[in-house]
């Protein structure tokens, strides 16, 4: 959902971290971005829960010395989303009229 | 939202790239020139006739697939040399550079030019991956540094 270019789910910081942070990898393990955010696994499974659902994260899991881990990328949809969102702000921030979307 | 909220919102995002750059990865020498040497075998490998050029193809192959793995497990995190952003002109420009001394070791090879020729064409990969490697890293730690969404 959005308004004015402002993503009422990016709208949270943690997601907007989360997704600030996935902008600038190929994929990143759970326990980097639990580490970066300095939020609990619980948190952090919720918002990434939600991005998922929404299409703009993808989550993977994959078994590695012999411990299961979940990797996250950002989708197409999250980095278009993740790009008119920050253009919302920016726009917000001129003290312009939020580009219309 | 208004102004404040929204910078505030800006500001949570150069934050977040900001802790990456100080506790993302930090590439030793050592996994410079391990990619470095990579690419110069696989530039090397096409200045030979098989089977070396295959085992040198395919053991260059391998230690790539190593690095991944490695870079996985030891930083929590991949980062395509493809991607976009600024680093992908150094990227574009080592690959250029790279199948150009791969066509060199092809001559080298159909016209039976010496071993010489061949390591020193190998060797001039081996710098030029080295030095995209490096510079690659530098642009992708101030890319971050500055915290652009």
């Amino acid at each position: 959902m959005t308004m004015d270019g402002i993503d009422m789910l990016l709208h949270a910081p943690a997601r907007l971290q989360i997704a600030a942070l996935l902008a600038k990898v190929t994929e990143m393990e759970f326990a980097k971005l639990r580490e970066l955010l300095k939020v609990s696994d619980s948190v952090l499974s919720k918002h990434l829960a939600a991005l998922s659902d929404a299409g703009y994260v993808a989550l993977r899991k994959a078994a590695e010395g012999g411990r299961q881990r979940t990797w996250a990328s950002l989708t197409r949809a999250g980095t278009r989303a993740l790009d008119r969102h920050v253009a919302a702000l920016r726009a917000i921030v001129a003290d312009l009229p939020a580009a219309a979307e | 939202m208004d102004p404040i909220e929204a910078q505030a919102a800006l500001d949570s995002i150069s934050a977040a790239q900001r802790e990456f750059a100080a506790r993302g990865p930090k590439y030793p020498l050592w996994r410079h020139v391990a990619f470095a040497a990579v690419m110069g075998a696989i530039v090397l490998s096409q200045g030979f006739g098989p089977p070396l050029q295959i085992l040198l193809f395919v053991f260059a192959m391998a230690a790539v697939a190593w690095l991944v793995a490695e870079d996985r497990r030891r930083y929590g995190v991949f980062v395509s040399g493809y991607r976009k952003g600024r680093t992908l002109g150094v990227t574009l420009l080592m690959v250029v550079l790279l199948l150009a001394a791969m066509g060199a070791e092809i001559h080298a090879r159909v016209n039976g030019l010496s071993l010489a020729v061949k390591w020193g064409i190998a060797g001039g990969a081996f710098v030029v991956a080295l030095a995209a490697s490096l510079l690659w890293t530098r642009i992708y730690d101030r890319e971050l540094q500055n915290g652009a969404a």
